[in-house]
């Protein structure tokens, strides 16, 4: 039953993933990034995994994004 | 030359994506009750986890009582990153050359509706921050993640409001508190040491508690420990990548 649902969360984290080496704006890969870890929280929510899933959301989703945002704007914003 | 490698690069990406489906075929489904990892050693925490630990929620068990040691290399691997990034960001901040017209402080958003958005949820952040390390042993829970949690309401303060607001410390002294939740975990270890028991194991603790329940007394100590390390670490990492940013 839930079979479907779980597919589904690991193709758009297939996606975000893929479109976030695509994207040449470093600050969007970074929000892409945080989107993949947000679909990768409510997929260990679907497996049971509560506890990792919000690791995943406050870790992957709002610490990482506020480190690489930190990274970028100490380097440069755009790949070269 | 090099272009004709550009051109073949995906080639070992999707060998290497065909050996990992092939070797997933081999990986038992999920939930699967004959699967080698539920037969072994699963079914002995199951049947004894509450009575031995005082702890209903498995995962706490094991990872803070059953496999103690781990999470103690877990801990300090941690510490160890916050180290390395203080070491190595901390030295490059005073040379920080290049477009000084960016004066102006960018980790403040001066938005009135971010600030009374992030006043409304930083409480209940912190709370269930504390209610996941304490409640830990019963709900899904753990120093991991109250840390985690915790440091994610300290590093929204520094956004929103900068850094004086929230606990206005030097790394240093960040990277000193880290240091003080490995010696909690340490020194709870040792305590049992010193009562004639083994390293971290929590039934020679002198609490006025017995069975499980004195072990859970020993592994939310530790858990607490845990907690301090990561949010310690998170808020060190966050300052040394915005250092020189502000002042």
């Amino acid at each position: 039953m839930i079979a479907p649902i779980v597919t589904l969360f690991l193709a758009m984290m297939v996606l975000c993933a893929i479109a976030a080496l695509q994207v040449s704006d470093l600050l969007g890969a970074v929000v892409i990034f945080g989107a993949f870890s947000f679909f990768s929280a409510i997929f260990f929510t679907l497996l049971g995994a509560l506890d990792v899933a919000f690791t995943e959301a406050a870790i992957g989703a709002a610490i990482t994004t506020v480190f690489f945002v930190s990274a970028i704007y100490r380097t440069h914003r755009k790949v070269t | 030359m090099q272009q004709i490698f550009q051109r073949i690069a995906w080639l070992p990406f999707v060998a290497a994506a065909a050996i990992l489906f092939y070797a997933a075929r081999d990986l038992p489904t999920i939930a699967d009750p004959n699967a080698p990892a539920s037969t072994h050693v699963s079914p002995r925490y199951i049947e004894s986890a509450v009575a031995e630990t005082g702890a209903a929620n498995m995962v706490t068990a094991v990872l803070a009582d059953y496999r103690a040691y781990d999470t103690l290399g877990e801990t300090v691997v941690i510490l160890t990153a916050g180290l390395a990034c203080l070491l190595v960001l901390g030295a490059f901040t005073p040379a920080r050359s290049g477009p000084t017209e960016k004066k102006a402080t960018p980790y403040e958003f001066g938005s009135d509706i971010v600030d009374a958005t992030s006043r409304l949820l930083i409480p209940f952040i912190s709370l269930f921050a504390f209610y996941v390390v304490v409640h830990g042993h019963t709900s899904p829970g753990g120093g991991f993640q109250g840390g985690a949690i915790c440091a994610a309401a300290i590093i929204l303060v520094r956004l929103v409001r900068g850094r004086a607001p929230a606990f206005r410390l030097l790394p240093t002294y960040t990277v000193a508190i880290g240091s003080i939740g490995v010696l909690v975990y340490t020194g709870t270890g040792l305590v049992s040491l010193f009562f004639e028991k083994n390293f971290l194991d929590y039934s020679g603790l002198p609490l006025p508690f017995h069975g499980g329940h004195l072990r859970e007394m020993g592994s939310l100590s530790v858990e607490t420990g845990v907690f301090i390390t990561v949010t310690a670490v998170m808020v060190l990492i966050f300052d040394v990548l915005t250092m020189g940013s502000e002042e």
